[in-house]
């Protein structure tokens, strides 16, 4: 009944280029297949977007309209939103990997743990991304904030401050999903690491609103925050995704 | 092909595998059976390097090697499918064969597809899969990068008699002389059918080996299975 041809493998082999080309090919892999569930599943995205935009518009209704000229006010209200949408989704996409054991399936191929880690964390930062790039107009609109600093002079502070908050949070959220309680373990986890990635966002936010420029130090500090954390995530991904 | 030495698993107080020395030639199969609890699927992990040992070491093909290169040449069957509900058959391959490092994983995707005999359902999702058939979409899985080893975590259980007969077909096809089969199962019947040797593990310890010539009938080791299990 089976008859199975003999297949080729990419042994990885002593090359350089061909190791580092298999590594980028499973970590698309990854994203794919995340992106693809996402899109057929609508578990992740519409969660996090429904609940960022239900924050965006309670808090409009307890300011009242006008409250754009608060900036600093409006700035805390946008990376509430986008803080809890964050632990929300990421939660739910490691949960996906416990649905059926696939983290078994994962951890069963001959994949390197920061190429898995740093899949997943690409898929939850597209989701992230995906759900500013939906709420940050209508937080323009509802604060009555200029669109022009929303949506575009806004773009690299939301930019970086999501890559701080997604490279932790998937790091995490990877270690909760095997705990019993992993909904209440990940923001007990997160929220004391991305404090200041959280203080910068709100400043760097408050500093674009106010039209004072792209965020100033915020921006900086920011850059610093996402290049230490990401490589410190990439290097402890092998230990918190064995055993 | 395969060998433990001394190999010793704890979780926490509760001892899983102890002191287990084990040596599996290239091209058998190794049945072992055992009652819940007696650490068959934790030796299976261990040898498909999915949980790292207390203390003791695997040998694979005489050589240590780097767990990562070896999970290249291990294939494990686990009592889940390890699929993604929301892809089809056909994209779940895909994307295990891209981990993998396939060089044609579309083509080989489809391959192993058919050589299970789920090609018409291919680009079905696999949550409208009957367990049946979840269990030789698992199969085609652990086929996918032709692995020297392959790891069979009780095979048939949920089984009904046709998926059953079908998976047993689907592995005595795999028995082509080279490929190294180690599977644990409570099913006496199909599992001698298929094994040169068998073991009883007992709180994880080897308590018994023979060769399939050494057993004797069915009954016989049926019967041995049972004094063994009861006195665990």
């Amino acid at each position: 009944m089976v008859e199975l041809k003999e297949q080729k493998l990419l042994r990885g082999g002593p090359t350089w280029p061909r190791r580092r080309w298999r590594y980028f090919a499973q970590v698309g892999a990854i994203v794919w297949k995340d992106v693809v569930v996402e899109y057929r599943s609508k578990g992740v995205v519409i969660t996090m977007a429904v609940f960022t935009l239900l924050v965006l518009v309670l808090f409009n209704f307890a300011f009242g309209p006008g409250a754009g000229r608060e900036v600093p006010v409006a700035s805390g209200i946008l990376w509430t939103a986008f803080l809890f949408a964050a632990v929300l989704g990421m939660n739910h996409t490691f949960a996906l990997e416990k649905e059926g054991d696939c983290m078994q399936g994962l951890l069963l191929s001959p994949i390197d743990r920061s190429a898995l880690f740093l899949g997943k964390m690409v898929g939850n930062l597209i989701f992230l991304l995906v759900v500013e790039a939906v709420s940050l107009p209508l937080f323009g609109i509802l604060y009555n904030l200029p669109l022009h600093l929303v949506v575009w002079t806004l773009a690299p502070i939301v930019l970086l401050a999501t890559v701080g908050l997604g490279s932790v949070g998937s790091l995490f959220a990877s270690i909760a999903v095997n705990t019993k309680a992993r909904e209440v373990m990940l923001p007990l986890l997160l929220f004391p690491v991305v404090v200041p990635v959280l203080i910068a966002a709100v400043r760097g936010t408050a500093h674009v609103l106010a039209g004072e420029g792209w965020g100033g130090d915020a921006l900086r500090f920011l850059v610093v925050y996402d290049v230490v954390f990401l490589v410190a995530s990439l290097l402890v991904a092998e230990y918190v995704l064995e055993e | 092909m395969l060998a433990t030495r001394a190999l010793t698993k704890r979780f926490g107080p509760h001892i899983a595998i102890s002191d287990l020395h084990l040596s599996v030639a290239r091209g058998s199969c190794l049945a072992i059976f055992g009652p819940n609890g007696a650490g068959k699927t934790t030796l299976l992990k261990l040898l498909a390097f999915l949980v790292k040992p207390t203390s003791g070491e695997i040998i694979f093909g005489g050589k240590r090697e780097e767990a990562g290169d070896l999970r290249q040449r291990i294939g494990f069957l686990s009592h889940q499918p390890l699929l993604y509900r929301h892809l089809t058959a056909y994209e779940n391959l895909k994307f295990y064969a891209r981990l993998y490092g396939l060089t044609s994983a579309r083509k080989r995707a489809r391959e192993v597809l058919a050589a299970v005999g789920l090609d018409d359902r291919a680009d079905e999702p696999i949550q409208r899969f009957s367990y049946g058939m979840l269990q030789r979409a698992a199969v085609a899985r652990v086929l996918l990068h032709e692995p020297e080893l392959l790891l069979l975590d009780e095979p048939f259980s949920g089984l009904d008699s046709q998926g059953a007969r079908d998976l047993m077909a689907i592995l005595e096809g795999l028995r082509d002389g080279d490929r190294t089969l180690i599977l644990t199962t409570h099913d006496v019947h199909r599992g001698l059918a298929l094994c040169d040797e068998a073991g009883i593990l007992i709180r994880g310890r080897l308590a018994y080996r023979a060769s399939r010539a050494e057993l004797g009938s069915e009954e016989n080791f049926a019967s041995l299975y049972e004094a063994h299990s009861e006195r665990a």
